[in-house]
């Protein structure tokens, strides 16, 4: 029989004070990290952004690649040779978004009508605005020129979607009652946009006459029009950071010398939801995980679990942190299947240790807690062996892609293995110790 | 006792058969090459394709959109419905992209998921998706200058390697599958492609005058609708979306106060064109063509001087008349989208990750059968059996509901193996602590197997727990991790407790054994 302990008699609880004092150093170290670093080393899934992975037909130096990608205007981006010497990541952060529209709409049509009047008592004027990059809010209208009119004086209208997002409508309706037979007016017209830009200024001049009084259209110079070409914008459509990047390279050196492999681009929006989701789905698992232990096991077994819990994620973060890990989502996933990983080897200990009080009623707590973690340590230690070898290969073979995953949860069952044996037990025994449950006996 | 046997035993081989016989699908398709795929016939295909195992987009390559519909500019009942009718026009062109398997879905109030399996062209998928639709008046041939054109493709074709020596076809091979009914030109929808096909031949092209092009109607929406309309148009756009003001749909024509009828409104400025345009062609159709589709093609009755122009629907519902209206005010988005989030996987990364993957199932579960056959002897293999037996399942599983495969969910099944051991070992240290303390070894598996239980649920209980959480965060590719992980958990309890007892009980009975080496 081939066997990794032989009945081990280790007095785990005995030693105890070491392994606090082991776990805080490693808090600490995690704490010091985590500041040193300023934060972790986020990937774009929570900070928003680009990341493009990119492969070289060619030999090319990381310095080359930072060279061209810098002149494509990405000077902050980060770039990672990984696997293959010629693949590489650029990881560009939130620089898209930071870069933004500063053009106001444009007044493209605008037209009154009727204009001039034959005796109405309203003047309706029509007006279109066209932006390429905003949304457009606002058509704004002024009887005097915007410089010289105020607040009371420029009435906005809410532009309406006709065509499509490019180009609105805005109309505007103007009384003639206190207008005087062959006054001629200027409306001035500008738009605004959803960033706050705001547009050129244009006018449309109308003309107020009576029955019979013969004005021609033409006599009134007045009517905006610009032609937009609409099919241009269609195809200016924001090109990605993967296809600037790939133009850049092909022009340095040569057509088709690059292959993109992937291209990730996570808005502000998704990246700020992807944080809170992050944070609420670790604490979520830790909560539940507490439910289910204290209702499974007695509360002080469940409490000790879950500080176990605190203490792997926390130290498992520390480790990322100081391998400069990336944290993506598959980071978060890592860590909560740590969470449930962590619980199940607290229970199997736990476990026996209950067992063990039912059955060795006459022994002192802390043999009978030494002796369950002895008596399942072959398993927590085999089990450790299986998940990490597994998890090893995966590092290997699996690629770069999947390595933030596995590399977490191999510091994550390293950390779980000690923790369930020199943290959880100890901590319920120290709880003994200090008020003994009646049902037990202590020394 | 034996009968007992007999029946679990003919469960497990059932299964494993049945698990088998649904995998051979994914075999068989991931073994074809692509000229083999080809050669198919595509319903066969798409039916294999169908029963395998599906690839998520991290593993086939392609491309994950998120877009959000910008409602803020619209009135509270056009927003109701804005994300609705946004998704409909981006199906309408993706459909006529022809990307296999699209997923077009709406997310939450405002957000429209995309997933293009094998697209990567990027920018004419982003085009696809937020451009601004081309909405276009183009006047249709009339009648006799149609019957002319057709009649000379089919002389083309007499004339091409397409006509045989034998077919009564020759003579007219287009006229036969493009029947021309005074309206628009009808094609049996399996004849589709073959259409497509003549009229991209070099020698129709050529045969055809300059000016005038070929455009589809919509695709039949519903299933028994078995043909699709073809137009013959001028090339020549009349004029385009941004002349129309406003188009309502509404009941009562001037010819019948119950037909439907869609009133359309054009800008001043194109007014005046309109005039000109429909005056100079009373009798003819002109068509509405949405990016190059032809929507519907009504015959101009008289001129329309002053921009306002009522199209009569004929027979067609109101439902038809408001689609219309959509499509002539709004058959561009009918409100800005913007795309929040965008993954886009290349195929030779998704085929390389694929491997990697499936190398690191195989390295690190062949790791661990030799750990197990080594450290736990003749008991070892019995959980090496449960373990091949649970990645057997667990892969028929995943195509049996037609789950997502995906890089993070080959990492879960690397996971599985590694923990689904976790089982066994906890039953194997229990049975060696058993028959150390002096039990026989029937007895010893017996308390073993009764004593690991608890240990075993709690522990996959709290796994299956994580894993549910984690398919709640479930970003994309991350769901698929936490359902492998979950089907793995769950199937591994199945196999540890149930299949691995079954022999023990079975060899101990059987065979009067003594003692396994454990």
């Amino acid at each position: 029989m081939l066997k990794i302990f032989k009945d081990t008699h280790i007095d785990f609880v005995k030693a105890r004070k070491r392994a606090y004092i082991v776990s805080f150093i490693l808090i600490a170290i995690t704490i010091v990290s985590i500041i040193a670093h300023r934060g972790l080393n986020y990937g774009i899934d929570f900070t928003g952004g680009s990341l493009v992975q990119v492969h070289f037909n060619k030999n090319i130096n990381t310095e080359k690649v930072r060279n061209i990608v810098s002149e494509a205007g990405y000077g902050s981006a980060i770039i990672q040779r990984f696997g293959k010497s010629n693949d590489y990541s650029i990881k560009i952060i939130n620089i898209e978004f930071i870069k933004s529209d500063t053009v106001g709409p444009e007044i493209i049509e605008g037209y009154a009508e009727p204009n001039p009047t034959n005796g109405e008592s309203q003047i309706i004027i029509h007006t279109r605005a066209y932006d390429k990059e905003a949304i457009i809010s606002n058509i704004e209208y002024s009887l005097k020129p915007f410089d010289e009119a105020n607040d009371n004086d420029i009435i906005p209208v809410r532009a309406s979607d006709t065509y499509d997002s490019e180009i609105e409508d805005g109309i505007f309706s103007i009384k003639t009652l206190t207008m005087k037979k062959g006054d001629i007016k200027s409306i001035y017209i500008r738009a605004t946009d959803s960033q706050g830009n705001v547009g050129n200024v244009d006018f449309v001049q109308i003309k107020v006459s009576d029955l019979g009084d013969n004005v021609s259209i033409d006599d009134i110079k007045s009517e905006i029009k610009k032609d937009v070409d609409i099919e241009k914008t269609a195809e200016n459509l924001k090109k990605s950071d993967g296809e600037i990047l790939k133009e850049a390279f092909d022009s340095k050196l040569g057509e088709g010398s690059v292959r993109i492999d992937k291209e990730d681009m996570v808005g502000p929006k998704i990246s700020k939801e992807l944080q809170t989701k992050a944070i609420w789905v670790i604490i979520l698992g830790i909560v539940i995980m507490l439910l289910y232990v204290t209702f499974r096991f007695s509360f002080r077994f469940g409490v000790a679990a879950i500080i176990a819990l605190f203490h792997d994620v926390i130290i498992t973060i520390g480790l990322i942190s100081i391998t400069n890990l990336e944290v993506s989502t598959e980071t978060v996933a890592a860590l909560l299947t740590l969470i449930g990983y962590s619980i199940n080897d607290s229970i199997v200990i736990s476990d026996r240790i209950r067992e063990n009080i039912k059955k060795l009623r006459k022994e002192n707590f802390i043999t009978v807690v030494n002796r369950g973690i002895n008596e399942t340590l072959s398993r927590t230690v085999i089990t450790s062996l299986t998940t990490l070898v597994v998890l090893l290969t995966l590092t290997i073979v699996g690629g770069p892609v999947i390595r933030s995953f596995s590399n977490t949860l191999i510091f994550g069952v390293l950390i779980g293995t000690y923790s369930s044996i020199f943290v959880v037990a100890p901590i319920v025994v120290e709880w003994e110790l200090k008020s003994p449950s009646r049902k037990l006996k202590i020394r | 006792m034996k009968q007992n046997f007999t029946w679990k035993f003919l469960v497990i081989i059932v299964i494993i058969i049945l698990a088998l016989w649904q995998l051979s699908y994914t075999i068989r398709f991931m073994t074809l090459s692509e000229k083999q795929k080809s050669e198919m016939d595509p319903i066969k295909l798409s039916r294999l394709e169908d029963r395998a195992i599906h690839l998520g987009l991290d593993l086939s390559g392609g491309m994950h959109i998120v877009l959000e519909v910008d409602k803020s500019k619209l009135t509270a009942q056009d927003a109701k419905g804005a994300t609705g009718r946004a998704l409909e026009v981006i199906r309408n062109r993706i459909d006529q992209y022809g990307v296999s398997e699209p997923v077009i879905q709406k997310q939450g109030e405002d957000r429209i998921l995309i997933e293009l399996p094998g697209v990567v062209d990027k920018q004419r998928a982003r085009e696809l998706i937020g451009k601004t639709a081309q909405l276009e008046f183009k006047l249709t041939v009339n009648n006799a200058k149609i019957q002319e054109i057709i009649k000379k493709i089919d002389e083309v074709l007499s004339k091409s390697e397409l006509a045989k020596n034998d077919s009564i076809y020759n003579e007219n091979l287009f006229s036969s599958i493009a029947i021309y009914n005074g309206y628009d030109i009808k094609v049996l929808k399996s004849d589709i492609y073959l259409v497509n096909e003549i009229l991209n031949r070099k020698d129709v092209k050529n045969a055809l005058p300059g000016d005038v092009i070929f455009l589809w109607g919509p695709s039949p929406k519903s299933t028994d609708s078995q043909e699709r309309s073809l137009f013959l148009v001028y090339s020549k756009t009349l004029l385009t979306g941004a002349s129309i003001v406003d188009a309502r749909a509404g009941i009562g024509t001037s010819n019948n106060p119950m037909g439907v009828k869609v009133d359309l409104t054009m800008t001043r400025k194109a007014a005046g064109k309109w005039a000109a345009i429909t005056g100079a062609n009373i009798g003819e159709n002109i068509a509405i063509v949405l990016d190059s589709i032809v929507q519907s093609a009504p015959r101009v009755i008289t001129r329309i001087p002053n921009g306002r122009s009522e199209i009569e629907m004929g027979n067609s519902s109101m439902a038809d008349g408001k689609s219309l209206a959509i499509i002539l005010k709004a058959g561009a988005l009918p409100a800005p989208v913007k795309i929040i989030e965008e993954r886009i996987v290349g195929p030779t990364l998704g085929l390389d990750s694929i491997r990697k993957g499936l190398n690191a199932i195989i390295i690190g579960g062949i790791l661990v059968l030799i750990f197990m056959a080594i450290y736990y002897s003749a008991a070892g293999l019995v959980a090496d059996f449960a373990l091949t037996f649970n990645i057997i399942i667990l892969f028929a599983i995943l195509s049996l509901f037609k789950a997502t495969l995906t890089l993070p969910g080959l990492a879960g099944i690397i996971l599985t193996i590694g923990t689904a051991v976790d089982a066994n070992v906890l039953i194997f240290e229990r049975i060696r602590e058993e028959i150390k303390s002096g039990k026989t070894f029937r007895t010893a598996i017996d308390s073993g197997y009764d004593k690991a239980f608890t240990t075993i649920l709690d522990a996959n209980a709290t796994t299956l727990l994580a894993a549910i959480i984690l398919y709640w965060f479930g970003a994309g590719a991350i769901k698929g991790f936490a359902v492998t992980l979950s089907i793995g958990i769950v199937v591994s309890f199945f196999t540890a407790i149930f299949a691995t007892r079954l022999i023990f009980d079975w060899v101990v009975t059987k065979f009067q054994i003594k003692k396994i080496r454990i």
